[in-house]
């Protein structure tokens, strides 16, 4: 082992340095004491700290024993993009020394045994860079790094904390998107793995078209969260042959650093793909009932005039038409409700203008929003039609100075809402209780049965018509 | 089946199809209580006696059966009316004919026939 390893290593224009645990310096190659120039029996034995010394509390020798603690702690490679590590030279000065260093653990059943720092001089390159630039890409280089490591850190964080999570998580890295992390969900959600230290549009370029990477780089540039609801994202998933339609409901948190600097951005969310979907069927539902239940009323009335045409019975079939009209425009006023409840002003309202038309301007509709289910929003409808027609024929909308004042109320207990409707006709001409009980009294007299029986009073007072209409209101 | 004579429990929370029944089964010469509610059908139950009903399964947003269950107790021929298309009822009333809406004379009355043998 040690002859191959020597063989290997000790030749390479690479310079190579071994470690043991406690940073004793145990082993080099030939290029390692070229690049700091130094000679094998000066260093060999000697910790790494007293061969090359830096003062505890540096930049550079805070980086490099942080480095050191990192493998020891984790077993796990680390790297150093830039360390400026300055070395005696053979005058006894100090010369600046730009490196870029990795340390690799050396590991016998599992328990860290030596450590490999492979080590680039890369001061020619970083005085050019310097000279280029000047000191302030160093600070940025350092500032990037420190970033680097903190991102690092608040990764391993979220990724203990998010990758179990039921949510999609993923944390990207600075203005080209590079994945730092990503959990399980996430993985999942996008039908790949390879994902950390890879860009957003070489991972997942199907989303580029679909505007994601525009989005990122806005919050990037600008810092502003952007939250998708509902949003439909097409992922073409490793083996699949089509992209998937998902429907996610998401957040681009950008993350900053200490001077509100966006580093990286936080996305997190959920696949509601399914919910999305059973609200589009249950739309479709919806359409498909408003659609027949139209249809269905459109042939009702044809029926009706193919079948009393020749009858000469053109009075009824007036009649008939007026409460199929009642009916249709009641329907309609679900429709618009999605079959849900529909609002007591609405109902009686359009009821009352498709029947009495302008005469509509004699009467008071007023009252608190309530709404009522489907079924007793119809019925009411249908009664205050019948109302209407009656005021028309015999009542207060017969001539031309009669009104009509509608009004209702709601009054509640613990367990129970009671709604109060209230008909009461003025200024038309003298009324007395019909002799036969029409149709349109039967269904005036009926209410709106509801689950408790409603009640109803219809009271023939010298002055114009009252009617009184109480039913029960679910609770919600 | 005959009618004439019966009295008949209508059980139908729309009013305008209760009335086309009650009007369809009085004109058989039956004697007809028309109900919109389980809470009417058991006061009307407290009142009168009933040979047979006709009883809509869905009313306002509830089932029926309860009342259902009282009208069998009380020795009452009973036949299910429904507007929802295939309809499972409880175990119980599995053997109980049921018509769909729009209904006619015709399948009520056979329906009821089906009911009275059955029982």
């Amino acid at each position: 082992m040690t002859i191959q390893f020597e063989r290997l290593l000790g030749a390479s224009p690479n310079p190579y340095v071994l470690l043991d645990r406690d940073l004793v310096i145990v082993w080099m190659n030939d290029a390692y004491l070229q690049v700091t120039m130094s000679r094998r029996e000066e260093i060999i034995g000697r910790k790494m700290f007293d061969a090359f010394p830096s003062e505890e509390g540096t930049e550079s020798h805070d980086l490099l024993a942080e480095s050191f603690a990192r493998v020891i702690d984790t077993c796990e490679a680390d790297e150093i993009a830039l360390i400026r590590y300055d070395i005696q030279n053979e005058d006894g000065g100090t010369d600046v020394r730009y490196w870029s260093a990795t340390h690799t653990p050396i590991c016998d059943d599992g328990e860290l045994r030596f450590i490999l720092q492979h080590t680039v001089d890369v001061t020619e390159l970083e005085e050019l860079r310097q000279a280029r630039d000047g000191m302030s890409l160093i600070r940025r280089a350092n500032a990037v790094q420190e970033q680097n490591r903190s991102l690092q850190e608040e990764t391993k964080r979220l990724n203990r904390m998010f990758d179990q999570a039921p949510g999609f998580t993923a944390v990207l890295h600075g203005p080209n998107h590079e994945f730092a992390m990503a959990n399980d969900a996430y993985r999942q959600l996008v039908g790949r793995q390879d994902l950390v230290g890879r860009r957003v549009k070489d991972v997942l370029p199907e989303v580029i078209d679909q505007g994601f990477i525009d989005i990122l780089d806005n919050v990037f540039a600008t810092g502003d969260a952007y939250l998708g609801r509902q949003e439909k994202v097409l992922l073409q998933r490793e083996g699949g042959t089509e992209p998937e339609l998902n429907y996610l409901n998401f957040i681009f948190q950008p993350v900053f650093d200490e001077e509100g600097v966006v580093r990286g951005i936080i996305i997190q969310g959920y696949d509601v793909t399914e919910e999305v979907e059973a609200q589009e069927r249950q739309m479709l539902l919806v359409n498909e009932l408003n659609h027949r239940v139209k249809n269905t009323l459109a042939i009702v009335q044809g029926l009706a005039m193919q079948s009393f045409r020749k009858s000469g019975a053109d009075v009824e079939r007036s009649i008939f038409e007026a409460r199929l009209k009642t009916l249709a425009a009641a329907h309609n006023l679900l429709t618009e409700a999605n079959w849900r409840a529909a609002c007591v002003e609405e109902i009686v309202t359009r009821s009352a203008e498709a029947t009495v038309g302008e005469a509509v301007e004699r009467m008071t509709i007023a009252g608190r929003s309530v709404r009522l289910p489907p079924q007793s929003a119809v019925s009411l409808a249908m009664i205050v039609h019948e109302l209407c027609t009656n005021a028309l024929k015999y009542g207060s909308l017969s001539n031309d100075r009669g009104t009509v004042a509608i009004d209702w109320s709601v009054s509640t207990d613990e367990e129970t809402a009671e709604l109060c409707l209230n008909w009461k006709e003025r200024g038309g001409p003298p009324i007395a209780e019909p002799e036969s009980v029409g149709f349109g009294t039967r269904l005036i007299t009926r209410g709106l049965s509801d689950r408790y029986g409603g009640h109803v009073l219809l009271d023939y007072e010298g002055d114009g018509l009252r009617y009184e209409l109480r039913t029960q209101l679910e609770l919600a | 089946m005959k009618l004439a004579g019966k009295n008949i429990l209508l059980v139908e929370d729309e009013a305008i199809i209760g009335f086309a029944l009650e009007d369809m089964i009085s004109e058989e010469g039956a004697n007809t209580q028309l109900v919109g509610s389980v809470k009417e059908g058991e006061d009307a139950l407290e009142n009168n006696a009933f040979d047979m009903a006709v009883v809509d399964v869905n009313l306002n947003g509830g089932y029926s059966y309860p009342l259902v269950d009282r009208l069998v107790e009380a020795g009452c021929t009973v036949i299910f009316a429904t507007g929802y298309g295939g309809t499972t009822h409880p175990e119980r009333f599995a053997m109980t004919p049921t018509v769909s809406k729009p209904y006619d004379l015709a399948s009520i009355l056979a329906a009821l026939d089906r009911a009275s043998q059955s029982a």
